[in-house]
């Protein structure tokens, strides 16, 4: 995601970054890589859990989890990774995108 | 092909308030208006 950002910037496209670090780890993460986009800690995993992000004991952590919220703040979009590596490409999060703009939500 | 206890496109995006690394506070719902991507991290160390 980080590569493609201005990608979204320039459809006037957020991303926000939930973690479950505390803020002191998250700032120091999201300074030393210098990450464009938001970064939000949720240390007690609140948030991760009311959007069901899954935690595999076997994998040894929270499964990653990435979503596409339209203008009325409804989910379009929601991908539950099988593991640690299975993220959407950019492609396919920027043809959600585009289908919402088309279509205006 | 949904499965019991996720999430799903058509619901609406339970609203939160966090803190970004400038100690800001986001709400999500201060986004409404455009389209948002909200990814959940694995965490690093």
């Amino acid at each position: 995601m980080r590569d493609g950002y201005s990608q979204f910037t320039q459809r006037s496209v957020e991303i926000l970054a939930v973690g479950p670090n505390d803020s002191v780890t998250f700032k120091r993460y999201w300074n030393k890589e210098n990450i464009p986009y938001v970064g939000l800690a949720d240390p007690d995993h609140k948030v991760a859990g009311n959007y069901k992000q899954e935690v595999n004991l076997f994998r040894l952590g929270r499964m990653p989890l990435v979503c596409v919220v339209d203008r009325q703040g409804r989910i379009r979009y929601a991908h539950y990774g099988r593991s640690m590596s299975d993220i959407p490409d950019n492609a396919t999060l920027l043809q959600v995108i585009d289908e919402l703009t088309a279509s205006s939500n | 092909m949904t499965k019991p206890g996720l999430i799903h496109p058509g619901e609406f995006a339970p609203d939160f308030t966090l803190k970004d690394t400038h100690d800001r506070e986001v709400r999500l719902s201060d986004y409404r208006g455009r389209p948002l991507v909200l990814a959940f991290l694995r965490g690093f160390t």
